[in-house]
């Protein structure tokens, strides 16, 4: 009589000997290849993200270094920050241009001893830019604010100066014509 | 199945992680028949079976760098395959009513065979059971998956998976010995005629 075992463990001892069928190996190995080749053809998924990366780095660094605040300076008056500024601002203005006008007038050819008062306008012109940046960069920062109208203040002081000087020189000379 | 491992496959798996197509092609090579055997008892179907062994091999081979116990390469691919199968069979949906019929007619028959059978014929009425069943009995007798984890692949519970396979071993013994008996009544009439 033949021996009779259970099937879960006929299966486990014979497990290898169950492996009866032949494959068409060629045959599966082409579709493989062919398989492999197709997907080598598409770039891989990982140089995707690498490029992905590398042009947001780029875009990054192109914002960081090109719309740093100095390159956006963007010309902010006392009119920006409140009217009454700006109304204060623009007469001291139209002051200022108008003493200007004057001296330009009056200004004689030869002039180097009012040169020093010229200089001082100069230097007090450009304080003005360093404190236009400031008030674009604190926008209504009373001291800066204060500072700009003070600059016109002291700018109209010193055209009187330079008329003052003007006329003290005709004088001068006309007296000693005399 | 079991592959005795070597120097040499670690080697063979080291070349593929660099891409070399001749250690693939040999990689392949030892591999291929087995893994054909299995996808063969899991769909019982030669045209898919062989699409089964074609995707599993282009994903081991694609993601063999993401393997890295360079010495479990078979066990690894084996689950490439079998997750195919699976997968595949799904998209036909798995049929499980096939054994709730045999669950009333068939509850003493025993599941024990003769030592002696041909395992290839068990091969071959392995492949003849019903897709749910076949693919429950290979997954835990023949892959030594858990019924927990045959519950997890197949979308069954675990306790349905082990009254299934149950019910499998038990279809299969009797189809291995109506088998027998049938070859016997030819053996005794050809012997008859003798």
């Amino acid at each position: 009589m033949k021996m009779k075992e259970n099937i879960e463990k006929y299966l486990k001892e014979k497990r290898l000997r169950l492996d009866v069928e032949e494959p068409e190996q060629d045959l599966i190995w082409e579709g493989i290849r062919s398989g492999l080749q197709q997907k080598k053809k598409g770039l891989p998924e990982w140089f995707w993200k690498v490029a992905a990366i590398f042009i947001f780095v780029v875009s990054v660094t192109y914002f960081i270094t090109n719309e740093t605040p100095e390159k956006q300076i963007v010309v902010i008056n006392l009119s920006d920050v409140s009217e009454e500024l700006g109304e204060q601002e623009s007469q001291l203005k139209h002051l200022a241009n108008l003493k200007w006008e004057e001296v330009q007038q009056k200004l004689p050819e030869e002039n180097t001893y009012l040169q020093f008062l010229l200089n001082e306008l100069q230097e007090l012109d450009a304080i003005y830019t360093t404190y236009q940046q400031d008030l674009n960069q604190t926008i209504n920062n009373e001291p800066v604010v204060r500072a700009m109208l003070d600059y016109y203040e002291k700018k109209v002081k010193i055209l009187n100066r330079l008329l003052l000087e003007i006329e003290k020189q005709k004088y001068h000379e006309e007296t000693i014509t005399l | 199945m079991e592959v005795l491992y070597n120097h040499s496959e670690q080697k063979l798996v080291r070349l593929c992680k660099k891409g070399d197509a001749k250690a693939q092609f040999k990689l392949y090579k030892l591999y291929c028949k087995g893994m054909f055997n299995v996808a063969m008892r899991m769909t019982n179907n030669k045209s898919v079976t062989e699409d089964v062994l074609q995707d599993a091999f282009v994903k081991a081979f694609l993601e063999i760098n993401k393997l890295k116990d360079e010495k479990a390469f078979g066990g690894w691919l084996k689950r490439i395959v079998i997750n195919r199968c699976i997968d595949v069979s799904r998209k036909a949906t798995l049929v499980f009513t096939d054994l709730e019929a045999l669950q009333n007619q068939h509850l003493e028959i025993a599941d024990d065979v003769d030592c002696e059978t041909d395992p290839e014929l068990i091969h071959n009425l392995i492949k003849k059971l019903p897709d749910g069943a076949r693919e429950i009995l290979v997954l835990r007798a023949l892959e030594g998956f858990k019924h927990a984890e045959i519950g997890e692949k197949l979308g069954i519970s675990e306790s349905t998976a082990k009254t299934q396979f149950f019910r499998a071993k038990q279809l299969l013994a009797q189809m291995i010995n109506e088998n027998e008996g049938e070859h016997r009544k030819i053996f005794k009439g050809e012997a008859i005629k003798a």
